[in-house]
């Protein structure tokens, strides 16, 4: 086994990771390591982000209104600090991209084109920054590679490592070459994880490698885990895998169900068509419910101009339409069936806990970008502020771990540990026999993906997917078989998809009140009276133990009433 | 589906496909210097090989291979 000795080793090369990477640089820190499972540059959510750069930009922008938009559409789940910490950072993020070679769209003044996509209204605009989507990673490798980060793609990390002499200390990691199949152990006196969300491979473009690494290696390490009930519902076409929303919303696209009815209004009147993903994906199962489905999206109103922007905002997802036929001799189908989507946690959502310097409960080991429980947006937070919370975040703990690391000494491995991981994470390999990974995320995606179960939930439909979850973990996840290195990667994933849907399924059964994206059929009620808390998951004893822990609202500046309102979504459905 | 085609005859070979394929499907053969589609279910059909192949010798579909269970 190769042995590699770092100060800092960065764990997944997205837009967070490189942001970290870079930070530690700058900081002087001789030794980072970014390590990636795929190519840095070419691989993560962040290579396909669809190029919206949701950035407050100040004295342009009004900030209570951004600040008071995040926290109400966050469901005042999100760490208000953070919030704040995130608006007051961002643009210099924004601006260091720009000058290390990222093309944001520009007017003819030179000055940043904005876009009114998700969450924008006439009332309160909400306007967005756009990017060369392609590009961002690009920029990102070769400005780490300028930095002097040493990076190392296709290896794959697996296992988090304490320190001999203090289990609660992080001292590094285990892995493996994804294409020979060498193992390394990584030594380093801080790790900062940023392998991205859990998306458990579903039917949402280009995300299939967000499988909830950094979570179940935190969860496993000892850090605790914040905000699962809370996916990203997205949308998509339903024939393959799209994304793009907030360019098809911001020109024009509409949502209509199989009778030509626009119905948005109806679950979002302030919004309608650019209401949030959650409130879209809620409504699109209302209507299936009442028998108005399947749903279209309808591009009655392109124009030679929409397309144009479509093309050049969003180039592979065009090619896939033209590939597919939906675009011919420069005209686009009128319109195309549409579905929601669970992404899981990718874009905001479940994560690893951490405080405004990205330090996990787990000394020596921070988080950034997908891998965090989103503590600035919360629930939602006018979504699409996720390739702006990875910069932020990135950047913050790249700085906090360069603090951490001066003065340490290297630290020390723990031989019975790194022994009892390398055999966990060998087994699937050296099984005689076995389940092929597919199987098991296909099992997973049967019982979370129905839209009884993600999008509108209830406690027993919730429990009953957790019994086939807990069965999958128990009986076939130990039989996994993986034929060589690549079937390895697919297996250790298939494995932390289960991991995951549990953490999902126990926190959203924990969770008897329904915010935001987290909609109880049984528990139809928004309760700021019992339930302004967050849910948090720790491993004790190999379980998974759920407690709660309350929001301090009334340290934060925006607090909202104490009382019982409806689900806006229970209220137009008129649920009891 | 999903990545549906090599030509060998554009291929020269250069192992970019190969570097970047975020889910591992595309492999070299170093003896023939060509390369192949290895694990096909395993694509996500995100075009990115397609887009840096310096042969243009790649062409992908947008229909995955498995598609994933829909939520209706
Ligand atoms: C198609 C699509 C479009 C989107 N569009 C937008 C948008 O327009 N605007 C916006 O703000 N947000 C958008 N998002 C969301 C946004 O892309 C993500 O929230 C953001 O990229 C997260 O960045 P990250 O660095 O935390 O994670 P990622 O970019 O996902 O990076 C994680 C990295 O970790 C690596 N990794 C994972 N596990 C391991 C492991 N075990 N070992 C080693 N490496 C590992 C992965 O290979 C990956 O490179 C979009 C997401 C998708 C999927
Ligand atoms: S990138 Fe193109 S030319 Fe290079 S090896 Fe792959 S298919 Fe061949
Ligand atoms: S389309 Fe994407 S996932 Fe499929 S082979 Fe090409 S690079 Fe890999």
């Amino acid at each position: 086994m190769q042995e590699i000795i770092s100060d800092i080793l960065v764990i997944g090369g997205g837009a967070a990771g490189c942001f970290a990477a870079i930070k530690a640089k700058q900081s002087g820190i001789s030794k980072v390591l970014l390590v990636d499972k795929g190519y840095v540059g070419k691989s993560g959510c962040s290579k396909f982000a669809a190029g919206s750069f949701k950035c407050f930009i100040p004295g342009e922008d009004d900030f209570e209104l951004w600040f008071s938009k995040a926290v109400e559409e966050g469901y005042y789940i999100n760490d208000q600090i953070w919030t704040r910490i995130h608006l007051d950072e961002v643009f210099e993020r924004a601006k260091e991209l720009e000058a290390w070679g990222l093309n944001f769209l520009k007017d003819r003044n030179g000055r940043f084109q904005r876009l009114e996509g998700q969450g924008s209204s006439k009332q309160r605009p909400i306007k967005t920054m756009m990017f060369q989507g392609p590009q961002l990673m690009d920029v990102l490798r070769a400005t780490a590679r300028k930095h002097s980060v040493r990076i190392m793609d296709r290896t794959m990390v697996t296992h988090l490592l304490h320190h001999a002499n203090d289990r609660d200390m992080i001292a590094g990691a285990l892995g493996f070459d994804l294409k020979t199949g060498r193992q390394k152990a990584f030594k380093a006196k801080a790790i900062i994880l940023s392998a991205g969300a859990q998306a458990y491979k579903s039917h949402y473009a280009y995300q299939k490698m967000a499988t909830g690494d950094a979570h179940v290696m935190g969860l496993r390490a000892g850090a605790a885990i914040k905000n699962y009930e809370f996916t990203c519902h997205h949308l998509s076409c339903a024939d393959f895998d799209t994304t793009g929303m907030n360019v098809l919303q911001g020109t024009g696209a509409r949502f209509m169900n199989s009778k030509g009815e626009p119905y948005m209004k109806k679950y979002d009147p302030e919004y309608g068509d650019h209401a949030s993903m959650n409130r879209l994906s809620a409504a699109m199962a209302c209507e299936v419910r009442l028998g108005n489905g399947p749903l279209y999206y309808d591009f009655g109103a392109f124009d030679a101009k929409s397309l144009d922007y479509f093309k050049k905002t969003l180039p592979i997802m065009y090619k896939a339409f033209e590939r597919a036929g939906y675009i011919k001799g420069g005209k686009i189908k009128d319109r195309v069936q549409w579905v929601s989507v669970n992404m899981g946690n990718v874009g905001y959502g479940g994560g690893l806990d951490i405080n405004t310097r990205c330090e996990t409960s787990v000394q020596g080991l921070y988080a950034a970008g997908d891998a965090t429980c989103g503590p600035a947006s919360g629930v939602e937070g006018f979504s699409a502020y996720a390739i702006p919370f990875a910069t932020t975040s990135g950047a913050r703990s790249g700085l906090a771990a360069s603090e951490y690391v001066r003065g340490r000494n290297d630290p020390l491995l723990d031989k019975e540990e790194v022994s009892f991981c390398l055999g966990e994470l060998l087994a699937p390999l050296r099984r005689r026999d076995g389940v092929e990974p597919d199987y098991v995320v296909l099992k997973v995606q049967e019982a979370i993906f129905p839209m009884d179960v993600y999008l509108l939930r209830h406690g027993k439909r919730l429990e009953q997917a957790l019994g086939k979850i807990c069965q999958l973990r128990d009986e076939i996840v130990p039989r996994i078989k993986a034929y060589d290195t690549h079937y390895l990667r697919m297996a250790l994933e298939a494995s932390n998809i289960v991991t995951c849907a549990e953490m999902f399924l126990r926190a959203a059964i924990a969770r008897t009140e329904s915010r935001g994206s987290h909609l109880r059929e049984d528990y139809p009620d928004i309760d700021n009276t019992k339930w302004l808390k967050w849910i948090v998951l720790k491993q004790e004893n190999g379980e998974i133990v759920v407690s709660t822990e309350p929001i301090p609202v009334d340290e934060y500046p925006m607090k909202p009433e104490r009382k019982i309102r409806r689900h806006p979504i229970a209220s137009v459905m008129r649920w009891k | 589906m999903g990545v549906s085609w090599i030509d060998l005859e554009l291929c020269n070979g250069c192992g970019r496909c190969e570097l970047i394929c975020p889910e591992d499907v595309l492999r070299l053969d170093r003896k023939e210097k060509k390369a192949f589609i290895k694990y096909l279910r395993d694509c996500q059909s995100c075009f990115l090989c397609e887009l840096e192949c310096p042969q243009g010798a790649i062409f992908v579909t947008p229909y995955r291979e498995r598609r994933a269970v829909m939520p209706w």
